[in-house]
Parts: C-alpha cells; sequence; structure tokens
C-alpha cells in the first residue's frame, strides 16, 4: 500500500462497496415491506369482498354464496389462492373450492382483529390473512367466526428474488463502472506526479540538471524549488572549489618564494634542510586538505558522468608531462559507461591514482572502468614492483604523514581513498598479475 | 636560449628569473597579462613560463593565443593550483608540462631543460655533434672526452646551434635566442663568439665542427645518431 494511487484506489473501494451494501439493503427492506403492504392490502381487499357477500342460513350456519367469487383462483382447485371460514370451534364452516384440507394458524385472532402472518404447509409457504368476527343475526343469534384468507407465497418470494436479483445486479455494475472511472480518475489526478517521477529519474541519466515542464499549481513551487536547489547546488560547488583554488593560490605563491631561498648558497647548510622539509610538509598537509575539502562526495539527483572522456583527457594530459620517460597510459573503459559521480571528483581520483602509477610504475598505466551490478569498479595498474607487503594500510591511512618529505604516493593514494570514501566506496590495493600495482575502486552507484 | 616568464609575484618572478639566468638563459619576464601576451607572440621565445593565477588575461587564456597563432614553442605552468582539472585544462589547451607551486628550485630547470630539448628532437640531455658533448644538465661542454670551459655567452651560442644541430642558424636569429630583448646587442660580436668557440673546441683546426655559410649563418654537423629536429616538437 505504497503508492498514492492504491491508497486512494483502496479506500475508495471501501467506501463503494460500504455504499452499495448499505443502499441495497435499504432499498430491499423498503421495497419488501412495501410488498407485505401491498400483499396485506389485497387480501384485506379480498377478504371485505367475501364478507359481502356471506349469508347467514336460517339454521345458523355460514354461507358464501356468491353467484360469483370475487377473484376466479378462489374456485380453481390448488389454485394458490384460498380463503377458508371457521366457527368459534375452529372448526371450518366453508372453504373455497382452491383449497384442499385446511389452514392452522398458531395463534388465532380476537374479534375485529386482522392478523398477518406467513405459515408453513406441508407443500407451500402461505401468506395468511385472518380476521375474526362475530355475527349477529336479525334473530338475535351470535356466531364467531373467523375468516382465513391466504395465497401462496412462492410467487411472492419469487418476485422479490427477481427484485433482489436486479437491484444487486443493478448496484454491482453501478460500483463496477465507478471504480473504472474512480481509476481513470486518479490516472488522470495523478498523471503530473507520475510525471515528476519520471523526470527525476531522467535527470540522473541526462546532462542537463533540470527538470523540464510546467506542472500543477500544487506540485509547481516543489519543482521550481528543486530546481533552483539543483542549479545552486552545482554554483555553490563551483564558487567553494574556486575560493579554495584562490586560497592555495594565494598561500603556495610565497611559499614557492620560501621554498626558492631555501637554496641560498648563503644560508647555513643546517638551516637550509630543516626549512626545505618543513615548507614540504606545510604543503603537504595544504594539499591533502584542499583536496579533501573540495571533493563533491555523494550527492543526489547528480547527473552521471561519461567516464571514458575524463580517463582519456587525463590520458593525453599525463603523456605529456611523462614525455620524458615515455610512459604509456592505456584506456579500457567501455564508450557508455556512465557513473554518478562528480567531474572533479573523478578527474582527482584518476588523475592521482595515473600519476601514482606513472611515477612509480614501470613506463606503462592501465586503466579500466566496468560497471559490476549497477555499481562502477575502476582499476588502475601499473608494471612496476607492487606494493610492498604491509604498505597498504599505511598508503591508504587518513591524513598526512607527518614525515612524508615530499609530494608522494602516501598523499597521491589518501586523497584518493578519501575520494571514494566519500561515495561509500572502497578502496583496494592488490597486486595484479603481472606483479605490478593495482588499485581497485568501487563507487556504488546509489 | 630565450626563456619568457610570466608571473605576477615580483619576488617568485625574480627567483625563477635568476635561476634561470645562472642555467645560462635569456630571459623576457613580466607580471602583466597582455604584456606577457605580447612577448608570447611576437619575442622569439624558446620556452614560455606561465602562471595560471595571473590576473587580466588568465595563462590559459595567453596558452591559447599562442597555440592559436600557430606557435609551438615548449610552454611549462606554474600553478598553485593541485587540483587535476586545473592542471588538465593547462595541458589540454596547449601546455606541455606543469609545475606546482611550491617548487623545487632543481626540478624547475630539469624541466624546462627538458622541455626545450625534446622540443628540438632530442631525447637525452647530453647533445652531440662529433667529439663535441654539451650536457645540458650540468651545463658542461666535453672534446674528445676532455672538458672544456666557455663563457656563458659561448656556451649560449654553442647550446643553441646543438640543438638546431644540422641547420643553418642565422646571425641575427643567435642574436635574438641568446640576449633579452632589452640587452645591448651587436650581431658583431656573434662572430667574435663562434671564433672564440672554434678555437676552444677545435684548437688544431682539424675537425671544423662550425661550418660557415657565407650570408647565410652557421651550421653544426648533426651525427648520425642525433635525432632529425622537430620530429618531437609540442604540438
Amino acid at each position: 500500500m505504497n503508492s498514492l494511487r492504491a491508497r486512494l484506489l483502496a479506500a475508495t473501494a471501501v467506501l463503494l462497496l460500504a455504499f452499495i451494501v448499505l443502499t441495497g439493503v435499504a432499498l430491499e427492506a423498503a421495497v419488501s415491506e412495501r410488498a407485505d403492504q401491498a400483499e396485506r392490502d389485497r387480501l384485506q381487499g379480498l377478504s371485505y369482498a367475501l364478507l359481502g357477500s356471506a349469508e347467514i342460513t336460517a339454521d345458523g350456519g355460514f354461507r358464501l354464496a356468491p353467484r360469483v367469487l370475487p377473484e376466479s383462483d378462489l374456485s380453481r382447485p390448488d389454485s394458490g389462492l384460498y380463503a377458508l371460514v371457521l366457527d368459534e370451534d375452529n372448526e371450518p364452516v366453508w372453504r373455497s373450492p382452491s383449497l384442499l384440507g385446511t389452514i392452522d394458524l398458531e395463534r388465532w385472532p380476537e374479534v375485529g382483529e386482522w392478523r398477518f402472518t406467513r405459515v408453513e404447509r406441508d407443500d407451500a409457504r402461505l401468506i395468511t390473512l385472518a380476521f375474526g368476527f362475530r355475527w349477529v343475526t336479525d334473530a338475535g343469534k351470535d356466531y364467531r367466526y373467523t375468516l382465513i384468507v391466504a395465497e401462496n407465497a412462492d410467487s411472492f418470494a419469487k418476485q422479490m428474488q427477481r427484485f433482489r436479483g436486479m437491484l444487486w445486479t443493478v448496484l454491482s455494475v453501478a460500483a463496477l463502472m465507478l471504480l473504472l472511472v474512480e481509476l481513470l480518475i486518479l490516472r488522470w489526478g495523478l498523471a503530473p506526479l507520475r510525471r515528476l517521477a519520471r523526470n527525476l529519474v531522467s535527470l540522473q541519466s541526462d546532462e542537463k540538471r533540470r527538470i523540464e515542464g510546467r506542472y500543477p499549481d500544487e506540485i509547481q513551487p516543489l519543482v521550481s524549488n528543486l530546481n533552483t536547489m539543483l542549479s545552486n547546488d552545482q554554483a555553490r560547488l563551483t564558487r567553494y572549489r574556486n575560493a579554495l583554488g584562490d586560497l592555495a593560490h594565494s598561500l603556495k605563491t610565497p611559499m614557492a618564494i620560501l621554498r626558492g631561498l631555501a637554496e641560498d648558497e648563503q644560508l647555513p647548510a643546517a638551516h637550509r634542510a630543516p626549512l626545505r622539509n618543513q615548507l614540504a610538509r606545510m604543503n603537504d598537509i595544504l594539499d591533502y586538505q584542499l583536496q579533501k575539502a573540495a571533493a563533491a562526495g555523494k550527492r543526489s539527483l547528480a547527473a552521471p558522468i561519461a567516464i571514458a572522456p575524463a580517463a582519456e583527457k587525463l590520458a593525453r594530459a599525463l603523456t605529456k608531462v611523462y614525455a620524458e620517460q615515455g610512459t604509456r597510459f592505456d584506456v579500457d573503459v567501455p564508450a557508455g559507461l556512465r557513473a554518478p559521480i562528480d567531474e572533479g571528483d573523478l578527474t582527482e581520483l584518476l588523475g592521482n591514482l595515473m600519476d601514482n602509477a606513472a611515477k612509480y610504475g614501470g613506463g606503462t598505466v592501465r586503466v579500466s572502468a566496468r560497471e559490476r551490478d549497477g555499481d562502477l569498479a575502476l582499476c588502475v595498474d601499473d608494471d612496476g614492483d607492487g606494493f610492498g607487503d604491509g604498505e597498504t594500510e599505511r598508503l591508504l591511512e587518513r591524513g598526512v604523514r607527518a614525515d612524508a618529505s615530499r609530494e608522494g604516493q602516501g598523499l597521491g593514494l589518501a586523497v584518493a581513498a578519501e575520494i571514494v570514501r566519500s561515495y561509500t566506496g572502497e578502496i583496494e590495493l592488490e597486486r595484479n598479475e603481472d606483479g605490478g600495482a593495482r588499485v581497485r575502486a568501487l563507487i556504488p552507484a546509489a | 636560449m630565450r626563456a619568457l616568464v610570466i608571473e605576477d609575484d615580483v619576488d617568485l618572478r625574480e627567483q625563477v628569473c635568476n635561476q634561470l639566468r645562472a642555467e645560462g638563459f635569456a630571459v623576457d619576464a613580466t607580471g602583466e597579462g597582455d604584456e606577457g601576451l605580447f612577448y608570447a607572440r611576437e619575442y622569439p621565445v624558446d620556452i614560455a613560463i606561465i602562471d595560471l593565477g595571473l590576473p587580466g588575461p588568465t595563462g590559459l587564456d595567453i596558452i591559447r593565443e599562442v597555440r592559436e597563432a600557430g606557435l609551438d614553442y615548449p610552454i611549462l605552468i606554474l600553478t598553485a593550483r593541485s587540483r587535476w582539472q586545473d592542471k588538465v585544462e593547462g595541458l589540454e589547451t596547449g601546455a606541455d608540462d606543469y609545475v606546482v607551486k611550491p617548487f623545487q628550485p632543481e626540478e624547475l630547470i630539469a624541466r624546462i631543460q627538458a622541455l626545450v630539448r625534446r622540443s628540438r628532437g632530442w631525447a637525452q640531455p647530453r647533445l652531440e655533434s662529433g667529439d663535441i658533448v654539451l650536457d645540458t644538465a650540468r651545463q658542461e661542454v666535453f672534446v674528445g672526452g676532455e672538458t672544456v670551459e666557455l663563457t656563458a655567452y659561448e656556451y649560449r651560442v654553442l647550446e643553441h646551434l646543438m640543438l638546431h644541430a644540422g641547420e643553418v642558424v642565422s646571425k641575427t636569429a643567435l642574436t635574438e635566442h641568446i640576449y633579452e630583448e632589452n640587452a645591448e646587442r651587436d650581431s658583431n660580436v656573434i662572430e667574435v663568439f663562434v671564433r672564440r668557440l672554434r678555437a676552444k673546441l677545435d684548437p688544431d683546426g682539424q675537425r671544423r665542427p662550425i661550418e660557415t655559410l657565407r650570408g647565410r649563418g652557421y651550421r653544426l654537423a648533426r651525427n648520425e645518431r642525433s635525432p632529425a629536429p622537430a620530429n618531437d616538437a609540442p604540438q
């Protein structure tokens, strides 16, 4: 239940179901009561018609002798419509031709009382209306009778059944249609959100760091803010790096002058060496901290960067720098390979690793990159003597070693490790098949 | 060798200039981007040392303009920014090497000399012509294994001729490449230098290592072993 559509749909479905059921039950009850009432009225009308044509014989017998019975069904045997008159002792005194046998009631009506009940008979269910009355003849004789008019309930039940079937069919169809409409409404209503989600995804596979398009008033502010954040994010990083660069520039130029002065022959040799060492130390600390600070690290919604161009650019640049040694830089990176890493970070990471490999290797540096389960695996190999045993821990150590005398492997690898860590990745130093050093960096996709 | 130094910090500029002069370079220097750009385009530069963090036209702008003008002398960038992106940008724009501040003076000089040498097609720091050997790293000259003492200008002339071994080098070109822009020049002095060089390199006049081509200039014989000139020139 983790999608807006599912939630809305579930809520609507429950609500709709409750509404339909209640409506159905209420309608059924109302119609059923109305049908009962109509049946009772009909039976009562029939009773009146029968009573109207009744007479008492001279001997006090009750005689119903209409020339025509008010309903022809009363005269057809077992037609389903019956009438019965019982005397004081509940002995039948007259029965309509349609009735075979008798009708038993659980309770007999009082005089003047109409009793409307349903009765189970062996072969059928009857709806009965019983009326208790007293007949006083002109001769002053007083007779107590009960008139029962009954109709077979089957046809009534059948009618109700039909009605019920139709009622629930119509309601179910209506409910289904409403749900379908609701589905369409949700689709249409949530379409902007889906579009936003799509754009967010494409943002990560796209160079442009912007969400395009116009959105409904409810989410447009969110989109605008997101766009502002995305552009500020990049601008801030650039500003920050420039500031760090300026800081480096303003500190390192004086340091360069001091470094030059440290060569002055007039200074005692005992002073020159410590001066040089301290300057080198300051420089290492500065370099390490600045490079560490300039690392962008993992950022959300970052556009993935193509790996090959950055690696090839570095290879071209470093080929120039190592022209004297004739170092070869081989780049083995699939053309379309991209990873969500900041371009500056990627360049620093590869630059440090490739420079190290060129400095300490045997003349050939190989950069390879592969995608492994969505993660980026970078390898920089050289053909030197590889890392010494127990050296790897020290090289990856955070921070600069206090006695580091020159910019070297320690610093470059420490910076590289710092960058990889800022992407929650892993860096490993190994020996490759040819005995050379291999640095492997794994940058997770997300 | 004419070196152009464009660095806005006065003290550092002076320091670099002095180091270069001590290594036998004729040095022009400026701290202004505009002026630097003019020098870079108009002077007969053998190598340019350019600070990336210049005010006005930046170091990158100058490098770009130089390369767009079709000039292919080597360029070394000085940068305080140790970020690879900055270095790569400079190298992609047309620089040939970089040195990060603060640098060891010897390393700077070594890089500069290597760049100049390679731009003329010499793979080794030892330049050879016949039995003359010039060690650019140590600024020493040997003839048949014997050390020969040269003055600074004699060294500059020989170095230029050796870097351009096999080519005819005019007196004007020699003057331009061994003197700084604001130095007193006299092309007749070149003849004096060459005469003295001949005396020192070939005291008994047997081998005549420096050829004179009347009206055109001088030429130093190129060894079979030494590479064709300028086949390794950057850009």
